[in-house]
């Protein structure tokens, strides 16, 4: 199968199955624990009060990459085995 | 430095049980409606006429911090530094907001003040003759988004706001206003699409919010975000059981009486000093720490002591009615003079007069007795179960359990407790080290030998018995003092930093720990004693509603940050329980 028409495939199931939302809701509360949302919001806010010019994509482009930085290892590595066990579940054999 | 409002939890996604049944903008319906001329000018107008509207001033200069009071600049509120409009919504939109915490939960988003236009594009489309059709498109736009958010295992709701031109369905994507383009937002389709075309509004696919490609941001009119905000409360009501529903609903005529009766709290409600007035700090900074208590604001704020109708004489209720209702109703930011409550405590308590410097947790003792007896809730004289305000807020229990070690029977004493005195230092093993907070609880709560001898009324015999406390109910606010000032052979203060958390976890505490329950509370007030023994100076750092710290020195208050309040030398601490279960 094409690329495309696998890729569509795999996010039709894990949208009806439910995964997306539980990865989702699941990430979102790793982030809350480790502090991620506090530190990003603090970076969002110094770096608002800094520039003259203030608008959201200039925010995006100053916040975006340090933001992905700052996510701990620990979550990217266990959201990337909860997704590839989900991948290794609708699999055919 | 603008007043941009932070908000703690992250946003809560509660999977829409009732499902809403949408009528999806699809592209038929839409191209129905193909006179779809919006007379703005063609192609990108000049960004450089956007204006800036960034609100510089500090949050205690407070003209300008909430934008709607008589700054050119804040007429257009925009979106990033509107603080009005982030974080404090209740409703599950997507934003870090604060759903699930009690010190931001009771605030409620009082979205955009009226003449908030946007951006100068969204008032030149608004002021044009396809303003109707504008609304019209944005109604129906907004309907949809917030209507497919909450179904979040359905592929259709995703499908119908999928980028048009790359595909991708997990992502950020802008509903044109103007037309049936779906664009994204990380591959910058949408982006190329106002430039392309010149459809410069786009409306977030998830939030409803307008999206404005002219300014590069996010905007927010008072007309669009009423009706954002509209649909938003009815999805929320609809969620909820038909009886509560009823509850929300408010007639028109209510709704005006409300509106033309009541006064908009000025900017930065509740934000003000105190004025030295010889010594008082001690004052000052218990009185903040009620003034930025929740649940005693709050329950000031709706009326329970009415100093107008209160024929008590010198009652202390009346004067902190009063002091809430200055705070949080004139506009003046200069330091608050208590005059009037000063002689109030003096005549109530001649030990307070005087221009000497007195202990503030004694005084919070004072006045949160005072608050009791002053109440007209107030109920049994057992303290365990008064329903005044006081004891609803600070009231929990200690339990006392005295294990006889010969005949392993315990006494149990169950007290009613107000606050938690700790000792900074564990005497017997390493007297000199100063223990953190949690460490300080964990050696209140532990088992501990008397030393004097005590006849068991069980076996009968005198024995070293055990005695062990635990806090057996928790209060909703807990008050802890850091004991600092020994009075011992000779009168010493301990000045060492005690490091205490932002959130404390007091379930290790509690009289039945082993239950799955976390009981977790949030720091909202620190109160600091700087100086000598009998010489000194109180100041304190307080939370406010929008999660922002303030410090407050007399009459001066500066903003803070948590990396600071958690470096100060604590004596008070103020938790309050983060969720109410």
């Amino acid at each position: 199968m094409a690329d495309a028409q696998i890729r569509a495939k795999v996010n039709q199931k894990l949208i009806e199955s439910g995964e997306y939302e539980r990865l989702s809701q699941y990430l979102r509360q790793k982030l809350i624990e480790d502090g991620w949302y506090d530190q990003v919001t603090e970076l969002a806010s110094d770096t608002l009060r800094a520039q003259e010019n203030p608008n959201f994509e200039n925010l995006v482009d100053l916040v975006e990459p340090e933001a992905l930085a700052l996510v701990p290892e620990y979550v990217k590595i266990e959201l990337l085995g909860m997704i590839k066990r989900f991948l290794e579940g609708i699999v055919d054999k | 430095m603008s007043t941009v409002i932070v908000s703690r939890a992250p946003p809560t996604n509660d999977p829409n049980t009732k499902r809403a049944s949408p009528s999806p903008r699809s592209s038929t319906s839409l191209s129905s409606s193909n006179k779809r001329k919006f007379s703005v000018s063609n192609g990108l107008p000049d960004p450089s006429r956007s204006p800036s509207v960034a609100r510089k001033t500090a949050p205690v200069e407070s003209s300008s911090a909430h934008g709607s009071q008589g700054s050119p600049s804040a007429a257009s509120s925009n979106g990033t530094t509107n603080g009005e409009n982030n974080s404090v919504s209740t409703a599950s939109d997507g934003k870090y907001n604060s759903d699930s915490s009690i010190m931001s939960g009771i605030n409620m988003d009082r979205g955009v003040p009226q003449h908030a236009v946007g951006c100068v594009h969204v008032k030149q489309l608004l002021s044009s003759p396809s303003q109707e059709l504008a609304l019209k498109s944005y109604r129906q736009a907004v309907r949809v988004a917030l209507e497919l958010r909450d179904r979040t295992s359905d592929m259709s709701a995703f499908q119908v706001r999928r980028c048009r031109i790359c595909g991708e369905l997990l992502t950020t994507t802008f509903m044109c206003l103007q037309c049936p383009s779906v664009g994204c937002r990380r591959s910058k389709h949408a982006e190329a699409h106002s430039r392309d075309i010149g459809h410069i509004f786009g409306i977030d696919s998830r939030s409803g919010h307008l999206y404005c490609f002219a300014c590069k941001d996010y905007v927010y009119n008072y007309t669009l975000e009423k009706i954002r905000k509209e649909r938003e409360e009815l999805l929320e009501a609809k969620k909820l059981k038909k009886r509560s529903r009823k509850a929300l609903q408010i007639s028109a005529d209510d709704e005006m009486l409300v509106e033309q009766n009541s006064k908009v709290p000025p900017c930065q409600a509740g934000l003000r000093g105190f004025q030295n007035m010889g010594s008082t700090c001690f004052m000052s900074v218990i009185l903040q720490s009620l003034i930025h208590n929740p649940i005693i604001r709050n329950d000031f704020l709706s009326g329970s002591h009415d100093s107008n109708r209160c024929q008590r004489e010198n009652c202390l209720g009346c004067r902190i009615d009063e002091i809430f209702a200055e705070f949080f109703t004139s506009p003046t930011t200069t330091g608050f003079g208590p005059a009037l409550l000063l002689t109030t405590a003096w005549k109530t308590q001649r030990s307070l007069a005087g221009y000497s410097e007195q202990d503030a947790h004694e005084f919070l003792q004072f006045i949160l007795d005072q608050l009791h007896a002053t109440s007209d809730a107030k109920s049994s004289s057992d303290a365990d179960y008064c329903g005044c305000i006081v004891h609803r807020t600070f009231c929990g229990q200690l339990q006392s359990d005295i294990v006889c070690p010969n005949c392993k029977s315990a006494t149990v004493t169950i007290d009613p407790l107000m606050d938690l005195s700790l000792e900074l230092r564990d005497r017997k093993s390493d007297s000199s080290r100063i223990l953190s907070l949690q460490q300080c609880l964990e050696k209140f709560t532990s088992p501990e030998k008397l030393e004097t001898k005590y006849m068991c009324s069980f076996c009968s015999t005198r024995q070293e018995v055990t005695k062990q406390l635990t806090v057996k109910r928790l209060p909703l606010v807990l008050s802890i003092q850091l004991k600092r000032f020994e009075h011992a052979l000779k009168s010493n203060k301990i000045d060492d930093h005690v490091s205490f958390p932002m959130q404390l976890d007091m379930t290790p505490y509690t009289t039945n720990s082993r239950s799955k329950k976390s009981y977790i509370y949030e720091l909202f007030g620190v109160v600091c004693h700087h100086g000598k023994i009998n010489t000194g100076h109180y100041t304190c750092s307080m939370k406010n509603r929008e999660g922002l710290w303030f410090n407050f020195d007399d009459a001066m208050v500066t903003l803070s940050s948590e990396k600071q309040v958690l470096k100060s030398n604590a004596y008070l601490l103020f938790y309050i329980i983060k969720e109410l279960s």
